[in-house]
């Protein structure tokens, strides 16, 4: 993005957490959506502050698991 | 002594975390020096849809079936890393360093396990990885053939049924 001449960070982190979410919508479920946008906005401002790769995918793994375990990233 | 005391401190424990963020600050500034080659936003926007948007499309439309994905996502991350790579991204630029380890679980853990409380606060049905622990063992195999288990491929699936299955089975076993 910021070859893109995009620097603005709130843009940075809207636009990363909207095709963060759009990415679960094969899930067809509002409430995965949700939730993706929302952890999508928490992992870029952390990614923002501290940009690195491992631990934020260290962190959507234990999050992921829990979704799936509790239900929520399911086809609906 | 004192250094030892102060240490207890919560304000002790943000002081460290922000003195080793200011220490990676310092690091940063020397390793991820790097030429950027600009776009422009046209080409950013195609490449965000080509990547990014038209895999969730071809799932969506059904072009690509929904067992699928993960692949297509396995397909997606081939297609990044090649366009990262004609592109000069450097490791650092994609987030690949190793500098900042010590600071990233200080912020990530507590987001992280907040936010994976938030996600099982807000299950659909509450308490379904307790019945699924406890009713695992009881109906993995009573409650389902064999072939049955064979023919559900996706864990999802199997974790589903067992749910759906564990309150009838344990009826039936009440009535008996």
């Amino acid at each position: 993005m910021r070859r893109s001449n995009i620097h603005s960070p709130i843009w940075q982190v809207v636009i990363s957490a909207m095709s963060f979410a759009f990415l679960h919508a094969v899930y067809l479920d509002p409430l995965t959506g949700l939730l993706s946008f929302a952890a999508g906005i928490m992992w870029s401002i952390i990614y923002q502050r501290i940009p690195n790769l491992a631990e934020v995918s260290l962190s959507h793994a234990i999050i992921g698991i829990m979704a799936i375990m509790s239900g929520v990233a399911r086809k609906i | 002594m004192t250094e030892g005391r102060n240490s207890n401190r919560p304000s002790a424990v943000m002081d460290y975390i922000a003195c080793m963020m200011e220490q990676d600050e310092m690091t940063v500034n020397t390793k991820t020096q790097y030429p950027e080659k600009h776009h422009s936003r046209t080409h950013f926007l195609m490449v965000l849809a080509l990547l990014y948007w038209l895999p969730v499309e071809t799932i969506l439309t059904g072009m690509v079936p929904f067992s699928l994905r993960s692949l297509l996502l396995l397909l997606m991350f081939v297609f990044t890393a090649i366009y990262a790579l004609m592109q000069g991204h450097s490791a650092a630029e994609l987030g690949l360093e190793n500098f900042n380890l010590r600071t990233s679980p200080a912020v990530n853990l507590p987001a992280g396990i907040t936010a994976a409380g938030v996600v099982f606060s807000s299950c659909p049905s509450p308490g379904s990885m307790i019945d699924f622990c406890l009713h695992r063992r009881r109906h993995s195999f009573s409650s389902m053939s064999s072939s049955q288990a064979l023919s559900r491929s996706s864990f999802s699936a199997r974790f589903s049924s067992l749910r759906c299955a564990a309150p009838t089975s344990t009826a039936q076993s009440g009535r008996s």
